[in-house]
């Protein structure tokens, strides 16, 4: 079961990002969890790994929005297109087992 | 120049072809040329010849640089005007097509209540020009929809005419479907109903061999990037009748004949002391597009020298391939005729469950295949068939002269396996 966070910072309207969670939940929905934090509307304690705070941290909002699986960034700045998601997903399977 | 080419789908011909086109890679497939073709080295040739050897303004100079700068512009024009079967003097050079649209729209006179027809199919650009008359000049829009098919049906649009219509502005190939209005009989009826007929042929002009004066239409626009030309050049042809009797909307240097100006002074001046001078410079203010109007010139050789038939032979080849392909992947959604008789070099899709958006991403990201999605500014028809919300659209490809068969069967496999994704 992986979790993926998408981490963006979306002022207003609905997130670009909702197609991608609805597609991931729609493909996989028994092999994931999906989690879509907007970091200009959530509040208190978020679950961010420490490799993407180092990047805001460096970075700013330059490395939104930013895909988190299983607690390792593997994309910044963008968000990788739906085939190559299931890729790295697939890749993420065949490196933990 | 292109010599006399038979255009097969493979061959030599075509890869002779292709290397006239710089941009075109090997690893890259360009589906993208309705919204701009690319460019063969003839145009880019002509163009630097122009502005490495003739480079001055045209027209009015009295001395040999401008002369030959004047010379090379006529025969552009020239050859432009053979192209579409019209008169030099019918011609106006414009900045794109949308610009010649606009300037018919300016240019007309409405009354109150008076009717224009537009389809459901425009391209904003011929669309926006008419509706934004409505409050300027109290004209009514009315809207022919031939469905999501695209088909037009003459009987059909006929009911939507009325005796208060007095202009009819559609265009001739869909940029979205590439399905094809029948120019000739809609400009026969709209005649016998004393209608004015104006094409949008921007996607025409690429693939069909156009005569102005034997459709009977009364304006005609499209712009020279779609056909092998430059960016930044439109046409505008405009009937002679109406050429002669209209006044510009747009006027400046060139349109006035300043020696048979006779104002009893600065004060009292205005038009009605004036000359226009003779066409087509009554229409064409202010320094002409010099370089693109000689580089357009040298794309119609080369389309000439391709010949029409066979691009739009070697264009039902590549449609009937692709349609032939996407019809067997399963769940891809084709909007349009479906037939390649019908259907010009214009093929759009939707994989359901996927964005159009994202389908086009993958397209460009995994496979390097060129395609464009969205609304393709025909939004109206988008409302019509996508309804409820903002519409998302679709994926369109369409191909030209330099596409291959090939080609056509590497997007299809990628299209292939981008709707895998959606199952």
């Amino acid at each position: 079961m992986h979790a993926v966070q998408i981490v963006e910072n979306v002022c207003c309207g609905a997130s670009p990002a909702t197609p991608m969670v609805e597609f991931l939940e729609r493909k996989l929905g028994d092999q994931l969890t999906v989690e879509l934090i907007n970091l200009s509307t959530a509040s208190g304690r978020l679950p961010l790994p420490g490799a993407l705070v180092d990047r805001l941290m460096a970075e700013g909002e330059r490395c939104l929005p930013a895909m988190v699986v299983d607690g390792e960034v593997v994309a910044s700045g963008g968000l990788p297109n739906y085939l190559d998601v299931l890729h790295i997903l697939e890749a993420s399977s065949s490196a933990a087992s | 120049m292109a010599s006399a080419f038979i255009l097969p789908q493979r061959g030599s011909d075509l890869e002779r072809l292709r290397s006239d086109f710089p941009t075109i890679r090997a690893d890259e497939v360009y589906l993208d040329s309705v919204a701009s073709s690319l460019t063969p080295m003839p145009v880019v040739d002509a163009m630097t010849d122009y502005y490495v050897n003739h480079r001055a303004n045209v027209h009015r100079g009295s001395y040999d640089l401008s002369l030959r700068a004047s010379e090379l512009y006529e025969k552009g024009l020239e050859k432009i005007a053979t192209f579409i079967g019209a008169d030099p003097a019918e011609l106006v050079m414009t900045m794109n097509a949308t610009a010649a649209i606009n300037e018919v729209a300016l240019t007309l006179q409405f009354k109150p209540g008076d009717e224009i027809v537009l389809s459901a199919l425009e391209h904003t650009s011929n669309m926006v020009p008419w509706v934004n008359l409505q409050q300027k000049q109290g004209v009514v829009v009315r809207w022919y929809n031939p469905g999501r098919a695209g088909i037009f049906d003459l009987d059909e649009f006929s009911k939507v005419l009325t005796e208060r219509t007095k202009l009819v502005s559609m265009t001739w190939v869909s940029n979205v479907l590439g399905s094809v209005v029948p120019v000739e009989q809609v400009a026969a009826l709209l005649r016998s109903r004393g209608i004015m007929y104006m094409i949008d042929a921007c996607q025409a002009s690429p693939h069909i061999k156009m005569d102005v004066h034997g459709i009977g239409c009364d304006f005609l626009a499209f712009s020279g990037h779609k056909m092998l030309g430059p960016t930044g050049i439109g046409v505008l042809y405009l009937r002679r009748d109406h050429a002669e009797s209209m006044i510009p909307a747009i006027l400046g240097g060139g349109t006035i004949d300043t020696d048979n100006c006779f104002c009893p002074s600065l004060d009292e001046c205005d038009l009605s002391y004036c000359s226009f001078t003779e066409l087509p410079y009554k229409w064409q203010a202010g320094t002409p597009p010099v370089a693109e109007t000689i580089g357009l010139g040298a794309a119609v050789d080369y389309l000439d020298a391709v010949g029409m038939d066979a691009i739009a032979a070697h264009d039902r080849g590549l449609m009937s391939r692709a349609l032939d392909g996407l019809s067997a992947v399963r769940g891809v959604e084709l909007f349009g005729p479906g037939d390649p008789e019908r259907q010009l070099a214009i093929l759009s899709f939707n994989v359901p469950g996927l964005p159009p958006s994202e389908v086009g991403r993958i397209l460009n990201e995994r496979f390097k295949v060129a395609v464009r999605t969205g609304h393709h500014c025909a939004v109206n028809y988008f409302r019509e068939v996508q309804p409820g919300g903002l519409p998302e659209g679709n994926v369109r490809s369409s191909f030209y002269l330099y596409n291959t068969l090939d080609e056509v069967d590497r997007f299809v496999a990628a299209v292939e396996q981008i709707a895998a994704l959606a199952k």
